[in-house]
């Protein structure tokens, strides 16, 4: 969000950089690369750890683009929301590979109903100690209206 | 001159589709969303459709087969609708140069830029990002005219082998035809029940009979309107896109309550919040409103009780759009028609006679200040933001309460996935 201009200069001189003003960065504008694309998640676990995606991160996630071999995705796999590794293999098999040596890797049955959601592009994460994004999202709803 | 061709692109079962889209145990599921206060039917998956709900069935008449078939009852979720809607329209405008934003859920791209022979192949490639991008399945209907357009989308949703695509622009006329016999001459776009009533005893029952019906009869007949059709269905085109919205007469915000309500306080409440809405809304379109009206009334439907409807108008001093302005004459044309002893049911808000910010007249006797002008609209500039920052009545004014019990009842509201925080899906 751009910070409100409120205040007014009186009657002293004028800036001299008026005439430069340029919009503020923003850092949406870096994590979506297609913004009717974009939505975010919340992960929950750690399964992904090994991939830099901790408990609590937020994820943004594009669905414009194709998944490739090794892209980190959004599964669909028998109606629920999973973030993992996405391989295929030469005759076709998707495995769906966790980041963590306590997860095995999920072959997709053919049985199975599954789709790629979306492809994760980006990971947010906060440094303060015992405050992750997903606990400052909950805060935030708080204070919301119903 | 060149021939236009029109795509109609219609988002399938459009809110129950936003459900599935973050939802994937209801995408093979029966699905129905019920209306503001959860009382009827107003989208349907065609599962549902094939289970006999119909639109616009009351809640409590379809419980049964609820329960019979499992299916699953969503309250309307309009702040996904509306963003999904805006995503949808977004990649369709990179399609076309020319995009008319007809509702929510359907939109006219004009492709007379596309080569006829590729005409197919380009509904299917519209299709395919839409889905991809934001999960909504699409029809796309393609011929010469609007009228025909939407023929074309009706019958995408009816008949599986088009695919979700069907170019009319490229069948003989004979065949359109034959097509057209089966379409009943009131689902036709432009041709009300009534007029509809009128056209039977005329032996005009299908889409092909009104086709090859005498234009400027029918316009002797029924109206310019119905003329139209008739002649846009022969291939004529006379509506053209509307890419510029009218600006707007008026700005109503009006709900029926949850519950009724006979406190007047309470009713206080209720409006003073539409007023703020609607205000808000004058603000965004960059005027300013002069006129406030009011209104209330009990459940006309409910034979049981006494019923009451008034409605109360009055002028500001100055064409406003600063909030107190707006909700002190609001709540005090309340106090003019609110008469203790009924159980009201619904209130609203009205705000006309607009002026652009840029057009304000200043009057001769001081009533107008430049300087309360201008404090006033950074007020409202710095309210506005914190509300679009922080979720809607972050800031509110006394006036609207807090409790707010007589507000909409949404008990099957899915979260708002993609404009709350706090609402977002959890993957692990």
């Amino acid at each position: 969000m751009g910070c409100p201009f409120i205040g007014e200069v009186g009657g002293g001189f004028p800036s001299p950089a008026e005439g430069w003003r340029e919009r503020a960065l923003d850092i949406s504008e870096l994590l979506q690369d297609h913004r009717e694309a974009t939505f975010y998640m919340v992960v929950w676990g750690d399964s992904m750890q090994g991939a830099g995606i901790a408990d609590g991160d937020l994820v943004v996630v594009d669905r414009a683009l194709e998944a490739q071999n090794e892209s980190i995705i959004i599964a669909l796999v028998n109606d629920g929301f999973l973030v993992k590794r996405y391989t295929q293999r030469e005759d076709g098999a998707v495995i769906l590979y966790s980041a963590h040596p306590r997860f095995p890797p999920l072959p997709i049955m053919p049985q199975a109903t599954f789709e790629v959601w979306g492809v994760v592009t980006y990971v947010v994460r906060s440094l303060r100690p015992g405050s992750s994004l997903r606990a400052r999202l909950q805060r935030w709803g708080r204070r919301e209206e119903p | 001159m060149k021939q236009q061709i029109f795509a109609l692109v219609d988002c399938n079962n459009f809110y129950v589709s936003c459900e599935r889209v973050f939802m994937a145990e209801i995408r093979q599921h029966p699905v129905i969303v019920l209306s503001n206060n959860d009382s009827c039917v107003v989208a349907r998956s065609n599962e549902a459709k094939a289970l006999g709900i119909a639109m616009g069935m009351p809640l409590f008449q379809c419980q049964r087969l609820v329960e019979q078939h499992h299916i699953a009852v969503f309250s309307s979720n309009y702040a996904l609708y509306q963003d999904l809607s805006d995503r949808v329209m977004t990649v369709l405008s990179r399609f076309t140069s020319t995009l008319e934003v007809y509702s929510i859920d359907e939109a006219w791209l004009d492709l007379s830029h596309v080569p006829a022979e590729k005409l197919e192949t380009y509904g299917q490639e519209i299709r395919r990002r839409v889905l991809q991008e934001t999960g909504i399945p699409v029809s796309v209907g393609i011929a010469s005219t609007k009228v025909l357009s939407k023929v074309a989308c009706e019958l995408v949703k009816r008949h599986q082998v088009f695919q979700g695509v069907l170019n009319l622009f490229a069948w003989p006329e004979k065949e359109v035809d034959a097509w057209l016999a089966g379409i009943a001459v009131e689902d036709v776009w432009g041709i009300g029940k009534r007029s509809a009533e009128k056209l039977r005893p005329a032996g005009i029952v299908s889409a092909r009979a009104l086709k090859q019906s005498d234009h400027a009869w029918i316009r002797h007949y029924l109206n310019v309107a119905a003329q139209r059709a008739v002649l846009e269905l022969q291939g004529v085109s006379c509506l053209p896109l509307e890419t510029r919205k009218k600006p707007r007469q008026g700005i109503m915000v009006s709900l029926t309550f949850g519950r009724t309500i006979e406190d007047l306080r309470e009713l206080e409440e209720a409006i003073a919040t539409y007023a703020t809405s609607a205000v808000e809304k004058v603000r965004r379109q960059g005027s300013r409103a002069m006129q406030v009206s009011v209104f209330i009334h009990t459940n006309p439907f409910d034979r049981r009780v006494p019923q009451y409807a008034r409605n109360a108008t009055a002028a500001l001093p100055a064409a406003s759009a600063f909030t107190p302005d707006i909700l002190d004459l609001a709540v005090a044309l309340l106090h003019t028609i609110y008469v203790p002893g009924y159980a009201y049911k619904k209130a609203g808000v009205f705000l006309s006679a607009f002026q652009t910010q840029e057009v304000i007249q200043t009057d001769l006797f001081g009533l107008f200040s430049q300087e309360r002008y201008t404090m006033q609209e950074r007020l409202m500039r710095v309210v506005d933001e914190i509300n679009e920052t922080w979720g809607r009545n972050t800031l509110c004014f006394g006036t609207q309460g807090m409790k707010r019990p007589w507000s909409m009842r949404q008990l099957r509201r899915s979260q708002r996935y993609t404009t709350r925080w706090s609402e977002i899906l959890t993957v692990s």
